[in-house]
């Protein structure tokens, strides 16, 4: 029993049920609400085969990467593990370009979502002052702790989920079979191709490496089941839900138009028209709804990220280094001047990142299976 | 320590001076003069006193003048007898309503409970009234209130521990819990943190509340307070500690979640879905009482896109004359709907109804015609300030009261998108609350699936398990037949 500003909420154990909220939430929440992009772009008429691409070549190999390395490092996390198994100078530089994708991943992505603010609901407001008070609520939750965001991913799940869900099938309305058809009329290695540049939706998943000794039932070890079983719902569930987002848009839009859209996925909720509605547009309710899961999801990310540099650096105080980040993350939205550029940059950015990020885990377990390096039991 | 004097007449001057000679201090010496008797008269019953004390000494003392202890003590009749050898003893018993009899040439005193208990009706409660179930509130008296859950709960396992808090006041703590049921830790952090109050004086349960609170910046109660005997014991059967403070008509229930808040005992006492029915309007209520002022100003004045054309234009049309901005508008009235809520509290209950509903009537008109607000502010205004009642606790009301003002700036500022961020933000300042090691928003967060159950919808009462929340020791509600619990 300890108060409100204990290490308690800088470490809490993750309960499974707990786990896949957050894990659902931030799928979800990171979206960027234009995956049909790639989709559409790839493989035209096709694009939900390379989801189906991305789910096996991404979210499958990084669950059970999930597993491995808990089974190897059961109380360490991949920042925590790597020095030992790659050594210090080494180690220390693969966590510090792992975490530093994220760093640059969450500027981007800050951007990006002030612009599709400032596009849909603000439009004389300067990106900067959305961007400034969303990190500045950001930074509230991540500055104290793990446990806010995992306590807000399980609060927002339920309904935040639902309305998703129902306003995706609602958006199917305008669905016209034909933008769909042919079942097959891509070459298989577009839908690969496809797959691989599709794959970052999935990337949310490696953030769990950084948590990875929280996620149990009880204190002590934790099962595999505890983990694998709510991350393949989890993705699973997040599939569904970008599967209907790709339907609706190549759907309704048909695969030439879906990639002009900057925001396709939002571009089909818009289309929704339900009459005697009290709203005039559903498709801003439905932004709402995804602002609440990515401000979940960015703190997360904050919270993890400032608390492996944490691990890292042990001088470092958690809520500076929260702070510090807070305003790197700030000046680096600055930085852009557009937000075409902006989002050109994200989209490239979010295609490629996926290779270091992913790539990063599996070279530290392979090398620790190689050397047999395992990590620390407790109890 | 002083000892006691072996002379009457020195005990008296000992006595007076211990207690620095107080107003009501009184003696009685029957007899001869042999046997003295001080007691407080402020807490001391007359009659009392009569029938235990003068009248049995009085006839002992005709039969036997050269009365000793061994001979007077069987006489009286009051029970808890303590005996004393210094005076600062014989003193602070005097302070806690029991009578000191000294008898001369001895060097110890007895006391004898002689407190006189103030019987108050008992009173409906003024704050948390419901339409079905018992109409009695706590009273100012510890035992009294002690006496109530007593009566619901006859089960050895029920404890009831005492402390003293209070450096001067030396105020009474009851704290009460299943024995069997609420988690150990609990409890334990109950006394840690009672036992580390220091304060001169407790006027009302509300200092121990602050006291003991997990953070003492929290928007938010992270205590329940209640006046109703029954939401105690129901508090009581969930596992959860109660703290009774004597001279205090409202009890502590720890540990809280913001749940429990929204949850009111009637939902209980009417048939499942009229019980949830009631629930769903009241979450309904709090939930337009926080954002719609916000959410007004937010689709009126920043995005009024997503709102209906002829709706815009209606409304927009109903602000034709008004010279104040919107904000400001929605400003000016949530003031002053605060004012009246305050003043309205501080009248006099015959005028308070007449005078609110009249004053409110020609306030309202007044400021339309005026010009200083619209008819739709007017009525968006009413509504949240109706909706803030709707729930049955008035701390947690007065937490969205304030935070109100927050979203209300969030959506002037940035809209539908400044309320969403402005809501997050006082979410997560939930989210890091914790009431006694339990999150404050369990069981949605930490997600409890099963604790669910009694969330939007009501606990069935044929439900045989407790919840995890409060992580009880005991999860099944009916004890085993024949367990030590049962009489």
């Amino acid at each position: 029993m300890k108060d409100a500003r204990t290490p308690e909420l800088l470490s809490p154990v993750i309960s499974p049920v707990n786990f896949f909220a957050l894990l659902l939430v931030i799928l979800l929440g990171l979206d960027f609400l234009d995956f049909p992009y790639e989709a559409a772009k790839t493989c035209g008429p096709n694009g939900y085969w390379p989801l189906l691409a991305a789910f096996c070549l991404a979210a499958l190999p990084l669950i059970l990467l999930l597993v491995l390395m808990r089974r190897r490092f059961p109380n360490q996390n991949l920042t925590e593990a790597a020095p030992q198994v790659l050594g210090k100078p080494l180690g220390l530089a693969g966590n510090l370009m792992f975490l530093g994708c994220f760093v640059l991943w969450l500027i981007l992505a800050i951007k990006d979502s002030s612009e599709l603010v400032v596009a849909y609901f603000l439009n004389r407001t300067p990106v900067w002052a959305v961007s400034a008070f969303f990190l500045i609520g950001v930074g509230y939750v991540a500055v104290n702790g793990l446990a806010p965001a995992l306590r807000l991913a399980a609060f927002v799940l339920i309904p935040t989920v639902l309305f998703r869900f129902t306003m995706q099938i609602f958006a199917l309305q305008g669905l016209k079979s034909a933008y769909l058809l042919p079942l097959f009329a891509r070459p298989p290695l577009d839908y690969l191709t496809g797959g691989a540049f599709m794959a970052n939706v999935f990337l949310p998943i490696t953030a769990i490496f950084l948590i990875l000794p929280l996620v149990k039932k009880n204190p002590g070890n934790g099962r595999a089941s505890e983990l694998a079983i709510p991350a393949l719902s989890a993705a699973f569930i997040a599939a569904l839900s970008f599967l209907l987002g790709i339907l609706g848009a190549i759907g309704s839009f048909g695969a030439e138009l879906t990639p002009r859209f900057a925001w396709s996925e939002f571009a089909t909720i818009q289309q929704i028209n339900i009459p005697f509605l009290v709203l005039e547009q559903v498709g801003l309710i439905f932004l709402v709804i995804w602002i609440t899961m990515f401000f979940v999801a960015v703190s997360f990310y904050f919270s993890v990220v400032a608390r492996s540099l944490g691990r890292q650096f042990p001088g470092f105080n958690y809520r500076w280094t929260v702070a510090v980040l807070v305003l790197l993350v700030l000046v680096g939205t600055l930085l852009f001047p557009d937000a075409i550029t902006a989002h050109a940059m994200f989209t490239l950015f979010r295609r490629w990142l996926m290779l270091p990020v992913f790539v990063y885990p599996w070279i530290v377990y392979l090398v620790a299976l190689l050397r047999g390096v395992k990590g620390k039991f407790e109890g | 320590m002083p000892s006691i004097p072996l002379l009457a007449a020195e005990f008296k001057q000992s006595i007076g001076a211990t207690l620095n000679n107080p107003i009501d201090l009184g003696f009685e010496a029957p007899g001869v003069g042999k046997i003295t008797i001080a007691f407080l008269a402020s807490f001391t019953n007359k009659n009392d006193m009569q029938t235990h004390f003068l009248a049995p000494i009085g006839r002992l003392l005709q039969e036997k003048p050269d009365c000793n202890w061994e001979t007077l003590l069987p006489v009286i009749s009051q029970e808890g007898r303590i005996e004393r050898e210094s005076m600062e003893d014989a003193a602070d018993d005097l302070l806690n309503g029991f009578a000191v009899i000294h008898l001369e040439g001895s060097a110890r005193t007895y006391s004898f409970d002689a407190h006189q208990i103030v019987k108050q009706p008992p009173s409906a409660p003024l704050v948390e009234r419901t339409i079905r179930g018992p109409k009695i509130s706590l009273l100012e008296d510890i035992n009294q209130n002690i006496l109530m859950i007593r009566k619901q709960i006859r089960n050895r396992e029920l404890k009831v521990e005492g402390i003293r808090i209070g450096s001067r006041s030396q105020t009474k703590i009851a704290v009460l819990y299943l024995q069997d049921v609420a988690n150990p830790q609990i409890v334990a952090e109950v006394h840690r943190r009672l036992n580390r109050i220091e304060i001169d004086g407790i006027a009302d349960s509300g200092y121990i509340e602050q006291m003991i609170s997990d953070n003492h910046w929290a928007l938010f109660p992270l205590t329940q307070s209640t006046e109703r005997p029954d939401k105690l014991v129901a508090a009581i059967l969930e596992g959860r500690v109660v703290i009774i403070v004597d001279s205090s008509s409202s009890a502590i229930i720890v540990p809280v979640t913001v749940n429990e808040l929204y949850q009111s005992p009637e939902d209980y006492y009417f048939p499942f879905w009229f019980g949830v029915f009631l629930r769903i309007f009241r979450i309904l209520g709090n939930n337009i009482a926080v954002t719609l002022p916000g959410l007004y100003i937010a689709m009126l004045g920043v995005n009024p896109a997503l709102l209906p054309i002829k709706f815009t234009l209606a409304t927009a049309g109903g602000r034709i004359g008004v010279a104040l901005p919107l904000v400001v508008e929605i400003l000016f009235m949530e003031f002053v709907v605060e004012i009246f809520r305050e003043g309205s509290l501080r009248l006099p209950t015959p005028v308070s109804q007449t005078l609110g509903v009249a004053s409110g009537i020609i306030l309202g008109y007044a400021a339309v015609n005026a010009g200083i607000v619209s008819n739709i502010t007017l009525i968006v205004s009413i509504i949240a300030a109706i909706a803030s009642y709707s729930g049955p606790n008035y701390e947690i009301g007065l937490s969205w009261r304030i935070l109100r003002f927050g979203l209300i700036m969030a959506g002037a500022t940035f809209g539908l998108y400044g309320l969403t961020i402005g809501g997050l933000i006082i979410l997560a300042h939930a989210a890091i609350q914790n009431s006694f090691g339990v999150s404050y928003l369990s069981p949605w967060a930490p997600l409890l699936p099963m604790g669910l159950i009694d969330t939007v919808f009501r606990r069935p009462l044929w439900l045989k398990r407790r919840f995890q929340i409060y992580q009880p020791i005991d999860q099944n509600r009916l004890p085993k037949k024949g367990g030590r619990g049962n009489p």
